[in-house]
């Protein structure tokens, strides 16, 4: 048998038919209010039913409002595209974690957490940052509109088959730095066309001292440098963390289960299409000063110059990103202030997310003049940062303290930045006008973000004391 | 480096606006160090009527060999309408396969939208619509002709191939944009068949674009929001009549036909740049039509033949001149048409002498 990568191995066990391309069978279809509702309505129209509701989750996240819920909800689109979906879910026999349900949250927080998302699974979503997921050694990457009715009807998706891309962290991760560093690091080495056609897996030393949760933050960005999917190879940590969650396999299909998913690695022999090294030991902590995560600098640096550039379409392009942030050459990063702070989203709004913030911010108080927010990824991450008193200790120092969902990532709900003012948030998009028009991002890590919150402008998480 | 310029002025005001747009583009050649080698055509309705001929075959040879064309703009009073339209314009679209219709849509600051409230920051998007298939194939059948009975069927062609190349410059061009977004604007509710290619291929297109985000928007709701909310839109990709439609209503937004400029692109062959305004008969020979769309055109020009410097300099240019204009409407400027060509050409000299 000739050596196989960890994506070669999945792609072959659901293939069904075709060539490129593809149909490949979907273990998992995760589902939410935004992209479902023509989906399931042209379902409709062709008289079909969902073909395996027992492997489709659906949850809420992306326009509801993360203040209190006593009151429902006050958008009449979001109610609507709310009620459709729990509607479509009763009529269709679809596990359903609605607004008032305790395990409702970012459809990318509560597959995990609930153990759906396991190694060596398809998972598909109508949202991009499905490619989180392939943390666990799954092969997962979103889709649209029209993808989510075909999954719907058959539970498989036409694919065409994406080369394969190494990236390899060498060293451990230095004190200070993290999992979002390394992901930021790689973007702005490679760029945000450096994984387009790829699908990427991440490996090196750096990757398997990872957490789960930290490696799923990685592969979560993986589609800003433009590939279709990340994954990282299923290993003991990857089993712990499973163990025992509510959709993990339990006795004896467990261990039949930990037989196969440890057969999943990447042969000794196999190749990629492409291979990259990025140095992990050599990093620091990032962020990110222009409006694509390719435009991202060690905070220990200054803004660049668009003089610096001779590509011509470079130079224009640093320049209005400038413009829009209303950044000046040569700015030391730690002096940029910023007006909020955003904890929260499906890249950086887990427990451990929480935790490395609430490290940062305890005994401190907000910033005079600084909005500081923490959204949790779901409620059971909002119940666990209460009983661990992380939530006391965010609130006491000033952050407002709000219900899970995706919130001011994407600005669909009413946690839009107002145009012209900046923030630091532990999302994965700084877009013109993503988080609110005008609206001026700065993409870190949770504890750079706490920090940043304290002192009221950017800092090096390193020395903070 | 020198670039083969076939300049085509056409009929109307076409000469006026491309004289002005010609005077800005010398300029910008000048002070950033390329060569305009124009060749000029004299297709139109006085060619037609003195010889019969719309766009002679070797004419389209020589057209064929160009680096881009300017246009001005086509149609005559003594010629039948359409005729000038359809076998000059529309055939030169299908002869260099310019697939796309390219429509950048920008409030200037200082320009006075017809919509209240809107400001520059919400109005700064692009049309690509598909220029080549959907209703305007011009198949279709008459039954029972002038019968009580008739029926008349007007097909709509789309390709898997020509949808999935329009959809595909979308997302190039979306990649190239602060914003990165791209909205898909049809009707997949009603129209069953053309629009569902158009939804599938779109989501498979956009599976390789996974770092830009989609929207979806019915051609119904698209006119609602471009009124109520433009700010919505980046980048929208849409077909050959919703584009032709919502071109329109885009140019109203920004300030009118005077500052509308488009493009009719073959991403790897000869594209076409020229003011979409067309004629405009009653102001031939005043003075008083507004260059800038077609100097805008020329800016677009300039882009797409990769002189992105100078092509920066001439849009900002327009923007500023824009906004200084009491109006954008012909014979409301306050300025005439060649002094409002000055005027941009002063500023796109002052760009230089700023940076250097």
């Amino acid at each position: 048998m000739t050596a196989r990568t960890l994506f070669e191995k999945i792609w072959d066990d659901h293939f069904v038919t075709g060539s490129d391309p593809a149909l490949l069978y979907v273990d998992l279809h995760l589902v939410h209010e935004v992209t479902s509702p023509q989906a399931f309505a042209g379902l409709e129209q062709a008289g079909r039913k969902v073909r395996r509701p027992d492997l489709t989750l659906a949850t809420v996240d992306h326009a509801i409002p993360t203040t209190s819920r006593s009151l429902g909800i006050r958008d009449p689109q979001s109610k609507k595209q709310v009620d459709t979906l729990k509607q479509n879910t009763e009529k269709h026999g679809i596990t359903f974690f609605g607004l008032d349900d305790p395990r409702q949250g970012i459809v990318h927080v509560v597959g995990p957490e609930n153990g759906y998302t396991q190694p060596g699974k398809v998972i598909v979503c109508g949202d991009s940052h499905t490619s989180t997921h392939g943390a666990f050694g799954a092969l997962a990457f979103g889709i649209g509109t029209s993808e989510v009715e075909h999954v719907l009807a058959t539970q498989t998706l036409w694919q065409k088959r994406p080369r394969t891309m190494s990236v390899d962290f060498d060293g451990s991760l230095p004190q200070g730095v993290a999992a979002k560093d390394l992901i930021l690091g790689m973007i702005s080495q490679l760029g945000v066309g450096g994984g387009v056609g790829h699908v990427i897996e991440y490996r090196g030393e750096a990757i398997r001292g990872l957490s789960m949760e930290e490696r799923m933050t990685i592969c979560n960005m993986s589609i800003e440098a433009g590939a279709r999917a990340g994954m990282i190879a299923p290993d003991e940590t990857t089993f712990e963390y499973l163990q025992g969650r509510p959709q993990a396999p339990k006795g004896e299909a467990w261990e039949a289960a930990v037989e196969y998913w440890s057969r999943l690695p990447t042969d000794q022999d196999a190749t990629f299409d492409t291979a990259h090294t990025i140095d992990a030991a050599g990093l620091a902590p990032h962020v990110s000063w222009g409006i694509n995560p390719g435009q991202t600098a060690p905070i220990t640096s200054t803004v660049p110059d668009p003089e610096q550039f001779t590509d011509p379409v470079e130079k224009d392009s640093v320049a209005r990103a400038l413009r829009y942030m209303d950044l000046r050459p040569g700015t030391p990063f730690v002096d940029i202030a910023v007006d909020h702070v955003f904890l929260g989203s499906c890249t950086n709004g887990r427990i451990e997310d929480l935790r490395m913030a609430a490290e940062v911010v305890a005994g401190k108080r907000v910033a005079d003049g600084v909005n500081a927010v923490v959204v949790p990824g779901s409620m059971q991450v909002k119940a666990q940062a209460e009983a661990e008193g992380l939530a006391d200790i965010f609130q006491s120092a000033g952050f407002s303290w709000r219900e899970a969902g995706c919130s001011s990532c994407l600005a669909m709900n009413d946690d839009v930045i107002p145009a012209g003012e900046r923030c630091a948030s532990t999302s994965n998009r700084n877009f013109e006008g993503r988080q609110g028009r005008g609206a001026r991002t700065h993409l870190l890590s949770p504890a750079m973000a706490a920090a940043a919150a304290v002192a009221g402008h950017l800092v090096d998480v390193r020395e903070w004391s | 480096m020198t670039h083969e310029i076939a300049v085509v002025p056409g009929d109307g005001t076409g000469p006026e606006v491309v004289a002005e747009a010609l005077k800005v583009l010398d300029a910008a050649s000048d002070l950033y160090g390329f060569e305009l080698s124009l060749t000029r055509f004299d297709l139109g309705g006085e060619r037609y009527l003195r010889t019969g001929a719309t766009l002679p075959g070797e004419v389209l040879d020589e057209l064929r060999e160009s680096d881009a064309i300017l246009f001005g703009a086509v149609g005559h009073p003594e010629v039948e309408p359409g005729i000038l339209e359809r076998d000059i314009l529309l055939r030169l679209r299908r002869e260099l396969d310019q697939y796309i219709n390219l429509r950048p849509v920008k409030l200037h600051p200082g320009v006075r939208s017809p919509i209240s409230g809107v400001t520059p920051e919400d109005v700064d998007f692009v049309v690509v619509r598909e220029n080549s298939e959907g209703l305007y194939v011009g198949k279709g059948s008459f039954t029972a002709k002038n019968g009580p009975f008739e029926v008349a069927v007007q097909e709509s062609v789309n390709t898997r191939f020509g949808v999935e190349r329009c959809i595909r410059y979308a997302f190039d061009l979306a990649l190239t944009r602060p914003r990165r977004h791209v909205t898909l604007c049809g009707k997949t509710n009603v129209l069953k068949y053309s629009w569902d290619l158009w939804a599938r291929v779109f989501d498979q297109v956009a599976a390789d674009y996974p770092n830009v985000d989609t929207g979806y928007a019915h051609v119904d709701a698209a006119c609602l929001w471009m009124v109520e909310d433009p700010s919505r839109f980046d980048v929208i990709v849409t077909d050959n009549m919703f584009g032709d439609i919502i071109t329109d209503l885009a140019a109203a937004i920004q300030g009118g036909l005077g500052i509308a400029s488009g493009a009719n692109v073959n991403p790897a062959g000869v594209s076409m740049f020229e003011p979409i305004g067309g004629t405009a008969p009653g102001f031939e020979g005043t003075g008083k039509i507004n260059p800038l769309a077609a100097i805008g055109a020329g800016a677009m020009m300039l882009r797409e033949l990769g002189e992105v410097e100078a092509a920066a300099a001439v849009e900002s240019a327009v923007a500023s001149v824009a906004g200084e204009l009491p109006s954008l409407r012909a014979g409301e400027m306050g300025a005439t048409t060649s002094e409002v060509g000055d005027r941009v050409t002063r500023l796109v000299r002052e760009s230089v002498e700023v940076s250097a």
